[in-house]
């Protein structure tokens, strides 16, 4: 078997800005869904949410990668 | 059943001819060139074996001897041939000596190159000294190259750690110049013949012994390999007699010789993040110097360290996957050294290594190069794990710098797993929404809507 030299599927010198930016992105999310009016059809609200839960957890593991936690 | 043990009987009685009749009378140490280093806390014996048939048939088989009060000390035997090459050695032990048998290629021209590295074989002498005094010890040796074949004509030097001995044995001829003392030549010596020699010498060098290594290594497929170290160390040459003067230790940097002040450890070039902290927190007296090829670090424990005191730390350091990762599809081997450098000259008595896989890790296959003890696997939990993380744990005892060399560990890994650890933040995120969704849509109030607005008109 030919092994070649293992890298992660992202750059890690990239982690810290990716991590803002997603965070950035999954705050602002959550943020809308909570000022969403209230209505019958709750689809909106899981759609945005879905979404920004999304951005938030990828946000937060590559907070996680650039602190040092390496999961 | 009468067959069977009759046979197991025969098998028994061949074995053992074999074993007699695998030194071969025949076979003479034509000349054996023998340097001893004990400049340091080890000893280092070297031997260039030329070896000579007296029928004139080709050699296939040698059998390098260590008599039994050097066969608990010894730490390691290596073995080369006239090219350079290692040769592969069958350990065997019995109640007076530990043999190990080599095989010859054919052909070869027969000089063999054995080095032997002897731990904890130098005996502090006086055993215990006051915080001024030098530190002496004694070496026990053999003036005689101990083998089980005719040696026709040997000699012996030894190097020592400086120019003041205070003794040593004398046969001759036997001489001492500067800080080198020789035995020999001698002529026509008999098989397993011994002679004890004492050396009794300065050495001021750190004798220093770490008790217990732990090498936790832990891979990430982020990109990361963390290596952390708990080490325990003692000093381990003369103790200290009476009390400890810190005003006499720094007013006069000479004073404790034998005691150690600061040591260096080399860690690989791609170290970062590197730290160094003991139970209370970081001990700050260190230095970092990074250099082309490796990152060296000035370790100095919080107090100088005299005979018999101890200290305990922990160092750390992360390392980029590409340097020990490789992949093949969903097969990964991780490539690493068993221990690694802590300071020069060491002596571990208990090394444990652990590596710590990424969960969800398979068909674990574990090659190391020389024989371990290898402990039952267990599980390691940490930051956004399920099942854990399988860990693999080995160890071993009595080691020094020669067994500084890489393991091979092969393990089955499917790259879709790692989404697992970003799914289950994403899960979380999204069942605190869910329950908002939910919350927002109960009524929890005890009078219904419309009689509270009456009561507001009202």
């Amino acid at each position: 078997m030919d092994y070649v030299r293992y890298t992660s599927p992202v750059n890690p010198s990239i982690y810290p800005h990716l991590a803002t930016i997603l965070l950035i992105i999954g705050v602002s999310l959550s943020a809308w869904f909570f000022v969403l009016p209230k209505r019958q059809v709750v689809f909106k609200e899981l759609c945005v949410s879905l979404i920004a839960s999304v951005f938030l957890g990828f946000g937060v593991l590559f907070l996680f990668l650039s602190a040092g936690i390496y999961v | 059943m009468n067959f069977k043990s009759s046979i197991t009987i025969f098998l028994v009685f061949l074995i053992s001819l074999t074993s007699c009749n695998s030194i071969d009378q025949e076979v003479e140490n034509k000349n054996v060139d023998r340097t001893i280093d004990i400049t340091s806390q080890l000893v280092k014996i070297t031997y260039k074996i030329t070896l000579e048939h007296k029928s004139k048939k080709p050699i296939t088989n040698y059998v390098f001897v260590l008599p039994i009060n050097e066969c608990n000390k010894v730490s390691i035997v290596t073995a080369r041939d006239a090219a350079k090459k290692e040769l592969k050695l069958t350990t065997s032990k019995n109640s007076e000596e530990c043999a190990y048998t080599m095989t010859l290629s054919a052909g070869s021209n027969p000089v063999i190159y054995v080095e032997a590295v002897f731990s904890k074989a130098l005996e502090p002498y006086p055993v215990a000294i006051p915080q001024s005094e030098r530190q002496l010890v004694r070496y026990f040796g053999s003036a005689y190259f101990y083998s089980p074949y005719k040696t026709l004509s040997q000699k012996t030097t030894i190097h020592l750690a400086s120019k003041s001995v205070e003794s040593y044995t004398q046969l001759k001829p036997s001489s001492q110049n500067d800080a080198q003392i020789f035995y020999g030549p001698y002529e026509n010596i008999a098989p397993n013949t011994k002679h004890e020699i004492v050396v009794h010498y300065e050495n001021n060098t750190p004798f220093m012994t770490i008790t217990r290594l732990e090498r936790t290594i832990e891979i990430s497929l982020w990109g990361n390999v963390a290596v952390e170290e708990t080490i325990d160390i003692i000093h381990s040459g003369a103790l200290l007699k009476g009390s400890f003067s810190r005003y006499d230790y720094q007013k006069d940097s000479r004073s404790g010789p034998a005691s150690v002040k600061s040591y260096k450890t080399i860690l690989p070039a791609s170290a970062t993040g590197v730290y160094y902290r003991d139970i209370n927190g970081n001990i700050s007296t260190s230095a970092m110097r990074i250099l082309k090829d490796s990152v060296e670090l000035d370790l100095r424990p919080r107090f100088p360290l005299f005979g018999g005191w101890r200290t305990h730390y922990t160092v750390g350091y992360n390392v980029p996957s590409f340097e020990y990762l490789f992949q093949s599809g969903d097969n990964y081997m991780l490539k690493m050294r068993v221990l690694d450098h802590v300071f020069d000259d060491m002596i571990v008595d208990e090394l444990i290594t652990k590596v710590i896989l990424p969960e969800g890790s398979k068909n674990i296959k574990l090659v190391t190069p020389y024989t371990v003890e290898r402990k039952p696997d267990s599980l390691h939990f940490t930051y956004l794990d399920i099942t854990g993380r399988p860990v693999i744990t080995f160890r071993k005892t009595n080691l020094v710098e020669n067994h500084i060399n890489d393991f091979n560990l092969k393990f089955n890994f499917s790259r879709i797993m790692m989404l697992q650890e970003p799914l289950l933040v994403v899960v979380f995120f999204y069942l605190i929404f869910l329950f908002v969704i939910i919350w927002t849509r109960l009524d929890f109030s005890i009078i219904k809507e419309r009689e509270s607005q009456h009561l507001h008109k009202d």
